[in-house]
């Protein structure tokens, strides 16, 4: 249940954090996943071996930050959770490359190196994503998924389960509250009560999902008509050209 | 098992994205045929949360110190069939990388192939007959626990080309599986548990409307590349047992002189003119990749050879 809720209040956050007049919020979200994307690409083919420009890339995350709406603290947390699958993997980089690397006069153990600017790359790459998410309206991301071309259905799939995706999390942390709730003698709990729990669920879930399209049909939305309007203005392109410039930069310095 | 950006390489990255989009833009229009606007889209809606609310669900995976949650691609392709459970799931995938940095945005093509192609067109066309003549528990169960077994060598396979991990390719290989072999056990009895429940219950709602039988070629051909690519990293570069024996009686490991004459070496000469990968590795001999590559052409070389010949018989015995 704790997952359920610590989900949904994550979902929540990100909703309210949209809506706040931080400086990266005020910028196209075309822009931001335009620069988003060439950040993430060029951090990526960074040498392994290459910490001086892991760490200019890094002053770009940085700037970042400084004008998203979530707080560091956030940020640090969802990277912790996220690393430990990359962990497990470059862990084993030291032992295995023994490769002696010059850095500023010392001689170093290649495998240490690649380690600390692969998991540098998984800072940098992870953060500026979520700041790019956590600082955009949600129909303002689906609906530059479609600007780039996204496949209509595959677009408004994102979207309706995106919306489904609240109503599924309350009923979940209610069922869950109720079944905790009943067990009155502290009894042992039944699998076979809980499989009919999960399948009626899902049956009701499907009922209820016709009823809240059809309400979403009875304002206006249509498929077929589905577009939005997203062009970036003049100051959008001005930050994408120098967040660019400057992500080039520091790439090729 | 969600790839990061950070184990990447960029061509690798790309390359999945692309092979992605395509299978995106290939299950959309064939959904548009058969499309229902206020059934379907409500369905996949809600068979997309529903299994992002299944993934949720963490277990503790005895022995490893990690844990492992449901995946989902197999019931989801059970349940609405190839084309509208790959789109559901991409978009599980796409609120993941993007809500939840789950995945990072390069990686988001490898993972859609993972665990949303993998399902949903490789496994799914495999186990699709079987599952509906007799809804086999088994069939359903093998369906699931393979799909993420797939899955989980796609990953090792996509981090050992990408070289960024330096952990040789066999032994990420043996660590994914072994913490996967586990959590597949599991993705097989909820799997089953789920659409056994679901099924029970007749949906005014028409879910999985693919009706006709499909054919399993292309699940058949995909499975035998990923088989050759990593089964054939651990061939033993020891000789095989003819040339085993003709060291040992001979006292030589080359073949003796009586055996080569001009045709034989002319065909000799021949054969490494064409050989494209002699002795199963690179012309330059470097790399372990060269292995798994020979191991792709020759799956290849077999299957069009062995289809063909399959064609040829069948053919003749209609006339």
């Amino acid at each position: 249940m704790k997952t359920a809720q610590e989900r949904l209040q994550h979902l929540t956050a990100f909703e309210e954090l949209a809506e706040s007049t931080f400086p990266l919020n005020l910028v196209s979200p075309v822009v931001k996943i335009i620069v988003a994307v060439v950040f993430v690409v060029l951090t990526i083919s960074v040498d392994k071996y290459d910490i001086i420009h892991s760490l200019l890339l890094t002053s770009f995350t940085c700037f970042l930050i400084a004008i998203a709406p979530l707080k560091v603290t956030s940020v640090l947390k969802m990277l912790l959770y996220l690393s430990p699958f990359v962990l497990l993997l470059v862990i084993f980089n030291p032992l295995y490359d023994k490769s002696i690397i010059g850095i500023a006069g010392y001689q170093v153990y290649g495998g240490y190196v690649s380690a600390f600017t692969t998991v540098l790359k998984f800072i940098n790459t992870t953060t500026v994503s979520v700041l790019i998410v956590s600082s955009t309206k949600f129909n303002h991301i689906a609906s530059s998924l479609r600007f780039f071309r996204m496949p209509k259905f595959l677009v408004i799939q994102f979207m309706v389960m995106y919306r489904f995706i609240f109503i599924f999390l309350y009923d979940i942390i209610q069922s869950l509250q109720a079944v905790k709730a009943r067990s009155f003698q502290g009894a042992k709990f039944s699998w076979r009560n809980m499989k009919a729990i999960v399948s009626t669920f899902f049956v009701k879930s499907v009922l209820r999902g016709e009823e809240v399209y059809n309400a979403m049909l009875s304002r206006g939305f249509e498929i077929k008509n589905f577009k939005m309007d997203n062009r970036p203005k003049a100051g959008d392109v001005f930050f994408g050209f120098c967040s660019l410039v400057y992500i080039f930069i520091m790439r090729f310095i | 098992m969600h790839m990061a950006d950070a184990l990447l390489s960029v061509p690798v990255g790309v390359t999945f994205l692309g092979i992605s989009g395509a299978a995106a833009g290939y299950a959309s229009s064939r959904l548009k045929k058969d499309f229902d606007e206020e059934k379907t889209v409500p369905l996949m809606g809600v068979a997309g949360a529903f299994v992002f609310a299944l993934q949720m669900v963490n277990f503790a995976v005895p022995a490893t110190g990690s844990s492992g949650h449901f995946a989902g691609g197999f019931l989801l392709a059970l349940l609405l069939g190839r084309h509208a459970s790959f789109l559901v799931m991409s978009s599980v995938l796409l609120v993941q990388a993007l809500f939840f940095a789950d995945g990072g945005l390069l990686a988001l093509g490898c993972n859609i192939f993972n665990l949303a192609f993998i399902p949903s067109y490789i496994v799914y066309p495999l186990f699709k007959n079987i599952i509906d003549k007799n809804e086999g528990k088994i069939a359903i169960w093998s369906g699931a626990f393979l799909s993420l077994i797939l899955g989980a060598v796609m990953v090792s396979i996509q981090t050992g080309i990408s070289g960024v991990a330096e952990l040789p390719f066999t032994n990420m290989l043996l660590l994914m599986l072994g913490i996967h072999l586990l959590i597949s056990i599991f993705e097989g009895i909820i799997t089953v548990g789920s659409y056994m429940f679901i099924k029970r219950y007749s949906l005014q709602t028409e879910i999985n409307s693919e009706r006709r039988k499909l054919k399993p070629y292309f699940g058949i051909f995909s499975v035998s590349l990923i088989i050759a690519a990593t089964v054939s990293l651990f061939a033993s570069s020891k000789p095989d047992g003819l040339e085993w024996s003709v060291f040992k009686i001979m006292g030589g490991a080359s073949e003796p002189d009586s055996l080569t004459g001009r045709f034989h070496n002319l065909l000799g000469a021949l054969q490494d003119k064409i050989a494209i990968l002699p002795d199963y590795s690179f012309t330059d001999g470097s790399g372990q990749w060269g292995t798994s590559v020979s191991g792709i052409i020759g799956a290849i070389i077999v299957i069009i050879l062995a289809s063909s010949l399959g064609y040829i018989i069948r053919k003749a015995n209609k006339n």
